[in-house]
């Protein structure tokens, strides 16, 4: 599998009252061809910043900080000018966003909208763009007799559907998807993240996928990287990750989801709150609440590094010569 | 086809000497015309107290509307509601005040449910206040322990804050001891974590069970998720379309799944779990909600304690890909 996307060295810091805090913090990620890689993280670990970096939305009092790069493809995006980006947007790179209500504008019907999407990029009439988007609605999976229908007279999982189309219809390099189940019902969330799995399939979609929630989006990523206090703490191929969690914090991820098979445990919880990105421990960010944590954790802040093939970690419990 | 077992005995509403439902119906929206939607119909279930029943479905299943009900909040129920012993349906406002100190909702979203003015010790102690219990210095003592037994501690920190300089757990965290603080017979739950980071998810559970454990506190907890119900209730009573479709202990339904409507929410879980060794694999039939829309609402003993709504067993699988129901 080629590579096609490569980000190094991802900064994005937020102005604040009480000083400048990194929501993203020097993240390095790829995505292969045909390739699903989940970004999982809770609230405030920097997984929002990180889409919206990527899709090159931060505004003030945000900025993406000089010196990394997003190759999609090869070429930089992160070069090119501010000017430049919303003809790239949806073309090599759309978004599904977090929620499909707010997403769609309620006084257009879903065909139109999604047509609109094919003739803001000039590559279609009229007439042909809505031709195109009813099939990829069709492709979705709305039935013909709801394309003209407006968003308000579809449930929550048609409009996820309608805004899935809009994402595919000019077949982009890269689709970016924000928590695109969240907030629907477990029928509704299995029948949509089938619908990514199918088309991933049938248009070798590459994608990243970014969740709250580690076990349900482990069947359908080929890797999933974890993220914590706006850095990758661990990554690694999606099932090895689910079923050998190395770091303590993407165990406890694993383990705090209830399961409906198996033997009924003790559902783990951790102390704490989520990190304070405004007063971060001098040693590793998740110290304060980890289980495992032993002295050097306090001072030592470990980086992501190799422990086994394909298994990145940063954890000083994996490391050997940064442990004393 | 087994209607008449609703007010027989061994029904799915006895044995709840805390809380009584019995045929339970709401209707919304001016009576006889277009647009008239019955959010419940014939709903029954018992609450023992200390039993903690989840009330599983999915939106616009009807489990909210039964909440406010139970809460004496919806005008338009009727059926009956017995709550201690006393019939809450009809209730006037002012008798309806009194017995509220005896059952207390916890809220979905703890954005929305606690006053953003108020600091999180007055927000705990309004509900003393409200109904005049203990002085000053017993409140603030009641206060004290209702955010030690949630964890808010130390107590001192948290106290004079205001809800906007708490996260997302510690907020649930307050609303849940303003729940126990007057020490109620029963909490009403509505998705109390769904909206919280599944680590600190379990955190709020193990709060709300041992406080079944310590208090006796009978639980309705409210949730779409099985997986979830399965570590946390006694009993499941599962909704579809307004009414409850099956009731019984909860492995006995998560093991042994009778009614389609069950059977496909375990499936649909299933799904989204990881892929375990032995292989659950995706859902291989779309069963088509409506064709449950029909289903008599008598619930019929199948094993014991273990009860389903009457329904066709083979029932045709409607070949429609795309079946989420518009709302």
């Amino acid at each position: 599998m080629s590579t096609l996307l490569e980000v190094r060295g991802l900064n994005t810091v937020y102005r604040t009252t009480e000083g400048q805090i990194r929501a993203v913090d020097g993240v390095d990620l790829s995505v292969g061809r045909g390739e699903i890689l989940g970004v999982v993280g809770e609230s405030g670990s920097g997984k929002t910043t990180l889409v919206t970096s990527l899709m090159r939305l931060i505004k003030p009092p945000g900025r993406i900080l000089k010196g990394g790069e997003m190759l999609l493809d090869g070429e930089d995006l992160f070069r090119l000018p501010r000017s430049e980006m919303p003809a790239r947007r949806g073309r090599d790179l759309a978004l599904i966003p977090q929620s499909a209500m707010h997403a769609l504008n309620p006084v257009i019907p879903v065909d139109k909208q999604v047509a609109e999407a094919i003739t803001a990029h000039g590559k279609a009439g009229r007439k042909a763009a809505l031709r195109t988007a009813r099939e990829r609605l069709v492709e979705v999976g709305i039935p013909p007799e709801r394309h003209s229908a407006y968003p308000h007279e579809l449930s929550g999982g048609m409009r996820q559907r309608c805004v899935i189309a809009m994402a595919i219809v000019n077949e982009p390099k890269l689709v970016i998807a924000d928590e695109p189940v969240s907030g629907l019902d477990v029928v509704v969330q299995a029948r949509i993240l089938r619908l990514i799995s199918d088309l991933k399939e049938s248009r070798s979609l590459s994608m990243i996928l970014v969740s709250h929630d580690l076990p349900t989006v482990t069947r359908i990523c080929d890797r999933i990287a974890v993220m914590y206090a706006g850095r990758i703490i661990e990554t690694g191929e999606a099932r090895a990750v689910f079923e050998k969690p190395l770091h303590p914090y993407t165990k406890v991820l694993v383990e705090a989801i209830p399961q409906v098979r198996g033997p009924k445990q003790d559902l783990r919880s951790i102390p704490g709150d989520p990190p304070n990105l405004h007063r971060l421990p001098p040693g590793c960010n998740f110290e304060p609440r980890c289980p495992a944590a032993f002295a050097d954790c306090k001072t030592v802040d470990p980086s992501l590094e190799e422990v086994e093939s394909g298994r990145q970690v940063a954890c000083l419990l994996y490391h050997d010569d940064e442990r004393e | 086809m087994m209607n008449g077992s609703r007010s027989s005995t061994g029904s799915p509403g006895s044995g709840g000497s805390l809380l009584e439902v019995r045929d339970l119906s709401v209707r919304f929206g001016a009576r006889g015309r277009s647009g008239e939607v019955a959010a419940v119909r014939g709903v029954s279930f018992g609450i023992a107290p200390g039993e903690i029943l989840g009330l599983i479905g999915e939106s616009g299943s009807g489990k909210t509307t039964v909440a406010r009900a139970v809460m004496g909040l919806v005008r338009s129920a009727t059926g009956s509601v017995r709550f201690e012993g006393r019939e809450m349906l009809g209730l006037s406002e002012r008798a309806l005040r009194k017995v509220r100190r005896r059952l207390h909702l916890v809220f979905q979203d703890p954005y929305d449910s606690l006053h953003p003015g108020m600091r999180v010790h007055e927000i705990v102690e309004e509900a003393m206040k409200i109904h005049g219990v203990g002085d000053r210095a017993g409140r603030e003592a009641a206060v004290s322990a209702a955010l030690k037994e949630v964890g808010l501690t130390p107590i001192s920190h948290f106290t004079e804050r205001y809800p906007h300089q708490l996260s997302g757990g510690q907020r649930q965290r307050v609303a849940v001891a303003r729940a126990m603080v007057l020490d109620p017979a029963l909490v009403l739950a509505d998705e109390p974590t769904s909206m919280l980071d599944p680590s600190l998810r379990s955190g709020i559970l193990q709060i709300l069970k041992r406080h079944r454990d310590t208090h006796g506190t009978g639980y309705l907890f409210i949730t779409h998720d099985l997986a979830l119900a399965r570590h946390l209730c006694d009993r499941v009573a599962v909704m579809f379309g307004g009414r409850l479709v099956e009731l019984g202990p909860t492995e006995a339904v998560v093991a042994n799944p009778l009614h389609p409507y069950t059977k496909m929410l375990l499936q649909a879980v299933e799904e989204l779990a990881p892929p375990s060794p032995s292989g659950a694999d995706y859902l291989t039939s779309d069963q088509a909600q409506e064709s449950y829309a029909t289903i008599a609402s008598g619930l019929q003993e199948v094993a014991p304690g273990h009860y389903v709504a009457s329904h066709e067993m083979n029932q045709p699988i409607l070949d429609r890909p795309t079946t989420e129901k518009e709302e």
